[in-house]
């Protein structure tokens, strides 16, 4: 059931291929996937030229029109024999759940009979939806489809267009999704919904206690996890035509940064856990021409709860966000692929990235001390927290990134004293494929953030990987 | 219908050249082979905008109805991969499902 369901969303993300098949000409028919309104196989019989759209051309789509319109009001099994071979397979037949005839119907497809003396021209293009009981195979699809229906069946006679069956040798299956970007910290862009960094380092080394020798093994690890499965549900978003206003609900994300060793003492990590849902309102301005620009205001708010690694001292809190985003200043380097065949060569610019955005927010919380068992917990207060900071990066093609956080907290709770953070690093990425990029990453991590038990000045050279396009949800 | 396919693809690409003039003069007469991932980056937002600042005008015009949840499939199936010119194909297949008001 799940996979069908994510296989649905992905057929109407694909891309519309169609393949003509022999229609009588000027009429083209094809089969293709990902129409719009249509959860299924579109079957369309189109005429391109409108020089081509003579009366009896249109005397012959209405026909095919009329008999559609009919054919659809019965069993499909009983006018359509839908087949298609997937590749090294046998071809199968498709059983359809229904079929319907896309647009407007008769009022597009018959004149008007309150108004008879008006001309009457009907559309260039005629839709039908073929609805299967299951979803058709993933990948190409040699597809084909012929009009059968049994003497009897109460239908009008089979137009000659119909007389012979449409094909498809190459009908889309699902798009495959696009790689991750390489440079921006997810935690912060919601860009992708996982993104994991470690680092291990095992040694063997002698200590001597007592006149004793002894050789043991020290191991030290550290790892930083971005995960969001669902980086937006629609039904909880806002998104109004007409407007470039829109909201984003992400239901669930959780920001890990953990080491193996002491919290509080030579460690390479922050040592925090920071998981929540969040709740992003997001305005897009419009250019001097009136149309919506890159240049967008960004309002963050969440609800999260920030604790050490081990959960002893854990801070639940709400906190609001603005992130300023100029367009220009916030580019990835421009992908080939997205100018094949126009003919234009990538400029030096477009095939550097660059990131630049600054943010400013504060935070409101209480912190609480676990105790000895997990339900006893001492209430340390309330805090109220202000922070300012940037993310600033460039991006070499894709290839080779440098990026650089910092952020400053004010902390209300101790005297508005000022914590100073910040996180360096520069990537080489190695692979970059569908749903998955992954990246040799040098990282220099400096300074504290909540709840301010680990102190770090590390230096880690490790593995990253980034997921993302999982489908689950809308994108960010 | 009061539009045909050619009305779509200008309207498109007059949409394009609101939200990205530089872009469109750097891509030119071939601006419907580019991706919208050239135009908009990773913006998937800005995508669906540029199919629906095209799309709803077009539907007010000739007096035309589409459900809300086939809008919503159209723009949710608009992705930084498509071409232009198949984005200009889509909007108007879609408007050409929609139905006329009264």
């Amino acid at each position: 059931m799940r996979g069908d369901a994510v296989n649905r969303r992905l057929m109407a993300v694909c891309a519309l291929f169609a393949a003509a098949a022999r229609a009588a000409q000027p009429i083209q028919a094809s089969l293709a996937t990902g129409v719009p309104g249509c959860d299924g196989t579109a079957v369309i019989f189109k005429v391109e030229k409108a020089a081509d759209f003579t009366p009896a051309v249109q005397d012959r789509l209405v026909a095919i029109w009329k008999w559609s319109d009919a054919a659809v009001k019965g069993d499909p099994a009983m006018a359509f024999s839908f087949r298609v071979q997937a590749l090294d397979q046998e071809p199968k037949a498709v059983a359809l759940k229904r079929a319907e005839v896309m647009g407007g119907g008769a009022a597009d497809w018959t004149p008007d009979p309150r108004h008879p003396e008006i001309p009457f021209t009907p559309p260039r293009e005629l839709k039908l939806c073929l609805i299967p009981r299951r979803a058709l195979p993933a990948g190409a699809l040699d597809a084909r489809l012929a009009f059968t229906p049994p003497p009897g069946a109460g239908l009008p006679a089979l137009p000659a267009d119909l007389t012979e069956a449409i094909t498809n040798p190459s009908l889309a299956g699902p798009a495959a999704p696009g790689a991750p970007g390489a440079s921006t910290p997810a935690a912060r862009s919601f860009a992708r919904e996982l993104d994991l960094s470690g680092v291990v380092l095992s040694a063997v080394r002698d200590t001597t206690a007592r006149g004793v020798t002894t050789r043991s093994r020290a191991t030290k690890a550290t790892f930083d996890l971005f995960l969001a499965p669902i980086l937006r549900v629609r039904s909880m978003s806002y998104n109004d035509t007409g407007s470039s206003f829109v909201t984003f609900f992400t239901p669930f994300a959780i920001e890990a940064h953990a080491s193996n060793q002491s919290i509080t003492a030579d460690t390479l990590s922050q040592n925090r856990i920071v998981a929540g849902p969040e709740y992003e309102l997001r305005w897009y301005a419009r250019n001097k021409l009136g149309g919506i620009s890159d240049n967008l205001l960004r309002l963050i708010l969440s609800a999260k709860s920030t604790s050490d690694r081990d959960f002893k001292l854990m801070e639940p809190r709400v906190a609001a966000e603005l992130r300023p985003i100029w367009g220009k200043a916030n580019r990835p380097a421009v992908d080939p692929k997205s100018l094949k065949g126009t003919g234009h060569r990538r400029t030096t610019g477009e095939k550097i990235g660059r990131t630049l955005s600054p943010y400013i927010g504060f935070e409101e919380g209480r912190s609480y001390l676990r105790g000895i068992l997990p339900s006893a917990q001492t209430p340390l207060g309330g805090f109220t927290r202000g922070y300012v900071g940037g993310d600033l990066g460039i991006d070499f093609d894709g290839k080779f990134s440098l990026t650089t956080t910092q952020t400053a907290y004010v902390r209300g709770e101790t005297g508005n004293d000022w914590v100073h953070y910040m996180r360096s690093s520069g990537q080489w990425t190695f692979v970059s494929a569908p749903r998955i990029a992954s990246a040799i990453c040098v990282t220099f991590e400096k300074g504290r953030l909540p709840p301010f038990r680990s102190t770090v000045n590390a230096l880690t050279f490790g593995i990253r990987v980034q997921s993302s396009n999982w489908g689950l949800g809308e994108p960010r | 219908m009061k539009f045909t396919p050619e009305d779509a693809t200008a309207r498109y690409r007059a949409t394009l050249s609101k939200m990205q003039p530089g872009k469109m003069a750097e891509v030119g007469d071939n601006w419907d082979k580019a991706k919208l991932a050239f135009f908009f980056a990773t913006d998937q937002n800005l995508a669906a905008f540029s199919a629906r600042d095209t799309l709803v005008p077009m539907l007010k015009e000739d007096r035309r109805d589409l459900s809300k949840p086939a809008m919503s499939q159209f723009l949710a199936s608009i992705g930084l991969d498509q071409q232009a010119g198949d984005v200009a194909g889509r909007i108007f297949d879609t408007y050409s499902s929609s139905t006329p008001i009264g």
